[in-house]
């Protein structure tokens, strides 16, 4: 078997990103490291260079929108593809925020174990 | 005066009239006579007017008492007197009593007397005319204002009512919107808890294993999880104003898509579904995700109605509104047990519900507002223990 897809997790929310961690990781395809906050999001993201980022948008500190502007901005970390998780909005909402998330994939809280793996396979797919 | 005063003497006595008509003679006043009762209340209706009546008591078969008291009732406004010996006075005192005669000339009379009490009662008798002149116009003058206050009352009450409307959209709009604040602010506080639960028993039930128990468990926590969910994102619904995408749509596909939708509990629930389309209907100019959600409200408002099973019946007819307009009927129609009339008035109120934790009480209420946004309208039947109808009409293109 392969090398497990790192995903990196950045919630404020310790016991989602937990129980999210505990569910993905059920699958040996997965392998999932968390951060509670923005900035510590940020390091992880260069040092471990994971395959996909899940991100929160509304966080204290540093805002999801302005963490994935600084991966953007790092050649280290501009290509890896985001999934931005948020409590704040419903899914058909989404659009609205376009431009400031980008036109990125967008899961609405809470989410269901079957569709989060849904979303993470069609995100690194289209990826290949 | 202008008026020509006319006077009428009955006297079964030919020769008294002519006494009178002599004494007259040079007065401005027109002389009528009559030899009897029966032709004094002819002259009477043969001629205008008649001031004063002066009538002998005694005469064959209509006495003057009884001519007078006939005169009274049809002209009540001409002067009556009569004239009689002192053995008739019994009568004439009570016919005066009684009001139906003014006077009582006694026999044998004098022509100046006469001439002044016929003047006299001349003089009464356009006083009162035109003390009952000003009467009347009073009496006019006051029905009119009654009607003026009338109207000034329904006036007030037609404001009142139109005040007491805007201001109970007021109150609802301004509830609305606070809803919109509270659910927003609270949204993101609850969904976040929310996606823990759901997550947490998601992974409980993946290690659980066999242990059936368990599993339930999991998945009714699951459940309430979700559900918790969907009141929120209602509240975010109703709250928000988001721009409506229209477009011209068959109704009957949004029907059908909601029916697919929830064809699993109508099944379980022993509801027969009825369709009764009819044939080429106009298309209509809707946001479809708005109106199915009006109609996923109605359905799930029958399926609790109908606990014990029963029929949905869906009609969709072209029809006309009151202002004749072209519409579009769409009727669902349930078996259910109906709505109490006490409560039928309160059911698009938001939050007004019956049933328990787990209604927000908004359906229809949203419902209500997403018709109200198409230029439509939603109205609703129903009937203790036979069930209830909603009527949606829409425009069409
Ligand atoms: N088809 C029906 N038959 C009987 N009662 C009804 C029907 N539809 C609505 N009602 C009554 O009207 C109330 C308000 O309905 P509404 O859809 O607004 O709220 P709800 O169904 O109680 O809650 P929610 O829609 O948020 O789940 C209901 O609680 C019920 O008492
Ligand atoms: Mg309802």
């Amino acid at each position: 078997m392969a090398e497990p897809v790192q995903i990196l997790m950045i919630d404020d929310e310790e016991p989602f990103s937990f129980f999210v961690k505990l569910n993905l990781e059920t699958d040996p395809r997965f392998k999932v490291t968390t951060a509670l906050r923005g900035d510590d999001g940020l390091k992880l993201a260069k040092s471990i260079k994971p395959d996909l980022i899940l991100l929160d948008i509304m966080m204290p500190g540093m805002f999801g929108t302005e963490v994935a502007e600084k991966l953007l901005e790092d050649p280290r970390t501009k290509d890896i593809p985001i999934i931005f998780l948020t409590a704040a909005l419903k899914k058909d909402e989404a659009d609205e925020m376009d431009g400031r998330i980008g036109r990125r994939e967008f899961i609405a809280k809470p989410i269901t174990k079957e569709e989060l793996v849904i979303r993470i396979e069609a995100t690194l797919e289209l990826k290949k | 005066m202008e008026e020509t005063v006319r006077i009428l003497f009955v006297d079964d006595e030919p020769s008294v009239l002519n006494i009178m008509e002599r004494l007259f003679l040079f007065e401005d006043y027109e002389i009528l006579t009559a030899t009897s009762g029966e032709e004094g209340l002819r002259k009477f209706e043969g001629s205008p007017t008649i001031h004063i009546v002066i009538s002998d008591y005694r005469m064959p078969e209509m006495n003057g008492v009884e001519f007078l008291e006939e005169v009274y009732k049809k002209w009540p406004d001409t002067v009556r007197m009569i004239i009689s010996g002192y053995a008739d006075l019994d009568a004439v005192v009570q016919a005066i009593n009684r009001g139906h005669i003014y006077k009582f000339i006694s026999k044998p009379w004098n022509n100046t007397e006469m001439k002044v009490t016929i003047a006299t009662a001349l003089e009464r008798y356009f006083l009162r005319k035109r003390n009952r002149e000003l009467t009347e116009s009073l009496l006019h003058k006051n029905e009119e204002l009654r009607q003026f206050n009338e109207r000034l009352e329904q006036l007030v009450t037609d404001r009142t009512t139109a005040l007491m409307q805007t201001q109970e959209q007021l109150v609802q709009s301004e509830k609305l919107a606070a809803i919109g604040i509270l659910a927003a602010g609270i949204a993101h506080e609850i969904k976040n808890p929310l996606a823990i639960i759901t997550m947490g028993t998601e992974y409980m039930k993946s290690v659980v294993g066999d242990n059936a128990m368990l599993q339930e468990v999991a998945d009714r926590l699951k459940q309430a999880a979700l559900r918790a969910d969907t009141i929120v994102k209602g509240l975010l619904s109703y709250s928000r104003q988001n721009p409506l995408s229209f477009k011209e749509t068959d109704i009957t596909t949004l029907i059908d898509e909601t029916l697919t939708f929830t064809e699993h509990e109508l099944q379980r629930k022993n509801i027969e579904v009825i369709r009764k389309y009819a044939d080429s209907l106009p298309r209509v100019r809707v946001d479809a995700n708005q109106i199915k959600q009006v109609f996923v409200n109605l359905l799930m408002n029958g399926i609790d109605a109908m606990p014990a099973g029963g029929s949905f019946t869906i009609r969709v007819e072209c029809s006309e509104n009151g202002a004749g307009k072209k519409v579009v009927q769409i009727v669902y129609a349930d078996t259910g047990f109906g709505i109490l009339a006490e409560r039928i008035g309160k059911i698009f109120d938001p939050f007004f519900t019956t049933k328990d934790i787990g209604n927000t009480g908004l359906g229809l209420s949203v419902s209500k507002g997403i018709i109200d946004k198409h230029g439509g309208t939603i109205n609703v039947e129903s009937r203790i223990e036979e069930g209830t109808s909603f009527f949606i009409r829409l425009p069409v293109v």
